[in-house]
């Protein structure tokens, strides 16, 4: 496997050191767990800003970002702790790709075409409207985590009875979850978009 | 878009849903220093489904975020259906030969079915060479070559007829010498080229061994053959 990393890195820049402040813009410590898993999954978090958003040195603001959401989360649900990492990269990846909406207006205007095709569709059609990658990556950077979780295990071959086996419910009640939570995430994308088109607006 | 309603999210969908997001998967995260990669034997582990449920939830997290584990993920998966699938069809083969060796060895033998039986128990294929048998007209008795043999079994008969006898349907009559009912059936005659020949299916299991007359008489005509035949 080294060998293969040592591979993978060729063509990339390096990753700068992690760094990040003690306690959050109220004075509160960022938790010592969540400060911990930012920074093992600093270089993932770095080459993904690198790709989407082109802008590597604002990977680190992000990140702190994140963790400091994620380790207020983590004091109000303590069931957070238990996947943190998963948790910390759902919503790292659910920050890059709200950032790449407001700053690049291509990205905004392109979704909001497919958006506004697939609101031109009845409901059963609507996967099939949003088929161009650009909606479907955004719908999955919008999942909750545990319907992310529901994906990614999905995206993994597991079957709906080894996933609601897991979350301990039926794999009839666990399908219904992630349907529901593909269905919100969906609206809270078009809130996502609908707001910033009024910004737009109100910037002209 | 205000109001929308959303997706009801079927099946399909989620099939499409999914095809989509492993898509993206490689173009999202990249990953070129494998930070926090779990390793390969985690995730031989995974596909195989053999890691404790603690560190399943992190490291699957880890593998669809990560493009080079994603990658690696999936070649495993694959190899282990290849040997699961591999394995069923291998311990099917050897479970039917195991238990045919078992049935062999153990003496055990099923009563046959009907069905079977008459599949298998054939008709035995046997050839009636008449061409230069002695026939028996009405009244004239003659005894030139000896009659011919004809086993009590169930018989699928090609008889060979004299030359100079006509082409179609025949009907044939075992006639026993003494008292006894004659045993009847039907054929059509045909030239294969070498010689007339009479095919019939005759079933002489149930009649009792002795001397018979075996008349063949073409339909339509009022009289025919006569050929003396020993049933044993």
């Amino acid at each position: 496997m080294r060998e293969t990393q040592d591979e993978k890195t060729t063509g990339f820049g390096t990753v700068p050191p992690f760094w990040l402040r003690a306690t959050d813009e109220s004075g509160a410590p960022i938790d010592p767990r969540v400060r911990e898993a930012a920074q093992a999954l600093w270089p993932w978090a770095y080459r993904q800003v690198e790709a989407l958003l082109h802008d590597a040195p604002c990977a680190a603001e992000l990140l702190e970002e994140v963790a400091i959401d994620v380790s207020i989360r983590l004091q109000a649900s303590p069931e957070v702790g238990a996947n943190l990492k998963g948790y910390l990269r759902t919503s790292f990846h659910h920050r890059v790709r709200s950032q790449l909406l407001r700053i690049n207006r291509l990205v905004h205007q392109g979704l909001v075409r497919e958006l506004e095709s697939a609101h031109q569709m009845q409901a059963p059609d609507w996967i099939r409207a949003i088929e161009a990658d650009l909606s479907v990556q955004f719908l999955v950077a919008y999942l909750p985590h545990p319907v992310r979780h529901m994906l990614n295990r999905r995206l993994l071959g597991f079957s709906w009875r080894e996933i609601g086996g897991s979350i301990g419910t039926s794999a009839k009640n666990a399908r219904a979850r992630f349907y529901y939570g593909v269905q919100s995430a969906y609206e809270a994308l078009l809130r996502d978009v609908e707001e910033r088109r009024r910004e737009e607006e109100s910037k002209k | 878009m205000k109001g929308q309603k959303g997706p009801n999210l079927g099946r399909r969908e989620e099939e499409r849903l999914l095809d989509l997001a492993r898509r993206t998967v490689g173009s999202e995260f990249p990953n070129p220093e494998r930070a926090e990669c779990p390793g390969t034997q985690a995730l031989k582990a995974l596909a195989r489904r053999r890691l404790s449920k603690l560190k399943t939830d992190e490291i699957i997290d880890h593998i669809a975020s990560c493009a080079p584990c994603f990658v690696e993920y999936n070649r495993y998966r694959r190899e282990h259906w290849q040997r699961t699938i591999v394995g069923l069809i291998s311990g099917c083969a050897v479970l039917a030969i195991a238990i045919g060796l078992l049935l062999h060895f153990s003496g055990v033998r099923f009563p046959r079915q009907p069905a079977t039986q008459t599949a298998q128990a054939r008709a035995r294929a046997v050839i009636l060479d008449l061409r230069d048998s002695s026939v028996e007209r009405s009244g004239d008795a003659r005894n030139v070559a000896p009659p011919k043999t004809l086993t009590r079994e169930d018989l699928d008969l090609t008889i060979e007829l004299p030359i100079g006898t006509e082409d179609g349907e025949y009907l044939l009559e075992l006639r026993p010498s003494g008292d006894g009912a004659a045993t009847r059936a039907t054929g059509a005659a045909t030239w294969n080229g070498t010689a007339e020949v009479l095919r019939t299916h005759l079933d002489l299991r149930g009649v009792a061994a002795g001397g018979y007359s075996l008349i063949i008489q073409k339909q339509g005509d009022t009289s025919g053959r006569t050929y003396r035949v020993i049933v044993e």
